[in-house]
């Protein structure tokens, strides 16, 4: 039930470390990482093999990212399929038609199509959206 | 306002607290494990908790086992309800039964200048409202602002009863990051999993009837001193 170091550490290392464990276990592209990030392709690539280093803004962006998945994942209890299902699901918009504290701020859309629409400013308010599933009081 | 040391308790170093946090704390590099208490989760939350406003250092312990069993079980209910109510959508359903890590913890220091509001004359000390501090349904916000007048006033931390809790137990509460304080940190597998009126495990939203007050909790490994009855399930009741 142990974890790898790299989910607690926020070195350029373990950076790489967990998109790398997102793209393996949550099937995220890199074509996702460009548009979360709204990055340049060739520098994103450098930066996978090392050979370039992401400005401290794009470093802060991927340890939000990285933090609202840990806020998921212990959400589905850690359980890969749930979490996948978590990003690929299209909600539908059309069944809460009167607006609650609790509605995902993708509805009418998948969160991983969401993510990539709206970058970093998206995840903030998916994980705003599961701190206040978890801990928050809407009332 | 000086810190009022009749009001205040001085816990011993080397006391044991309780916390429960995500596996994935639980990374393979064992000097990580401190970070539990650092206080970081709620300088990144953006709703803040019980007793912090959004954003502000805080480190949440117990002093028992059955009071940390309690409030961890009082939020696993109301996130799965939470899920159930999203199914409208539909969405994934919220699993019933969910792993965490409980972690006993010893610091290497007395913790003093702790704001002991279960000493009875304390709340009103700081204009607490005790109906508030003791109710389990949801958190306010006169909490969070009586918590930061009193860390305003030098304490370094609180002492409240756990309103979750069924007999009783309170929790510490502290205001600085005690990373840096850590005699002991043990790590132990605990698994939580919601129950029905019946008592049975409770598997089918659709149709079982969720016991609101009680869950059952195991750590089928090992347990800390005075845990050996959650090797096997164990019921524990907590206020909703």
């Amino acid at each position: 039930m142990q974890v790898a170091p790299f989910f607690q550490e926020d070195t350029e290392a373990a950076l790489m470390h967990q998109v790398e464990w997102l793209q393996k276990y949550a099937q995220l592209s890199d074509q996702f990482f460009l548009n979360l990030l709204r990055v340049d392709e060739r520098l994103f690539s450098r930066w996978r093999i090392g050979d370039e280093a992401l400005s401290e803004d794009l470093r802060g962006h991927l340890r939000e990212f990285w933090q609202m998945t840990l806020h998921i994942l212990s959400f589905v209890n850690f359980d890969l399929r749930l979490l996948k299902m978590m990003l690929e699901h299209s909600v539908d918009a059309k069944v809460g038609a009167v607006s609650s504290a609790f509605d995902p701020p993708w509805l009418g859309t998948s969160l991983r199509a969401y993510l990539e629409t709206n970058g970093i400013a998206g995840a903030r308010k998916a994980n705003q959206w599961v701190q206040t599933m978890r801990f928050g009081d809407p009332y | 306002m000086p810190v009022n040391p009749g009001l205040t308790v001085t816990i011993p170093s080397e006391t044991p607290f309780f916390r429960i946090t995500s596996p994935a704390f639980y990374t393979t590099n064992s000097a990580d494990h401190r970070k539990v208490v650092n206080g970081e989760g709620a300088v990144n939350s953006q709703i803040g908790a019980r007793y912090n406003y959004p954003g502000v250092r805080t480190v949440y312990l117990t002093e028992d086992l059955e009071s940390c069993f309690a409030e961890r079980l009082f939020y696993f209910h109301r996130e799965v309800l939470r899920g159930l109510d999203l199914l409208r959508y539909p969405a994934p359903i919220p699993p019933f039964q969910r792993n965490s890590i409980l972690w006993e913890i010893q610091f290497d220091y007395a913790l003093s200048d702790v704001f002991d509001a279960c000493i009875q004359s304390a709340p009103s000390y700081f204009n607490i409202f005790p109906s508030l501090m003791v109710n389990p349904s949801q958190d306010y916000e006169h909490l969070k602002q009586r918590r930061a007048d009193i860390q305003s006033n030098g304490y370094k931390g609180l002492r409240v009863p756990s309103s979750r809790a069924r007999r009783g137990g309170n929790l510490i509460i502290l205001f600085d990051d005690q990373s840096s304080h850590v005699q002991s940190i043990i790590p132990y597998e605990v698994e939580f999993r919601l129950i029905t009126v019946q008592g049975g495990p409770f598997i089918n939203h659709a149709q079982d009837l969720l016991d609101f007050t009680a869950g059952e909790v195991r750590m089928p490994w090992i347990q800390p001193a005075g845990g050996s009855a959650y090797q096997n399930w164990q019921r524990v009741e907590f206020n909703h």
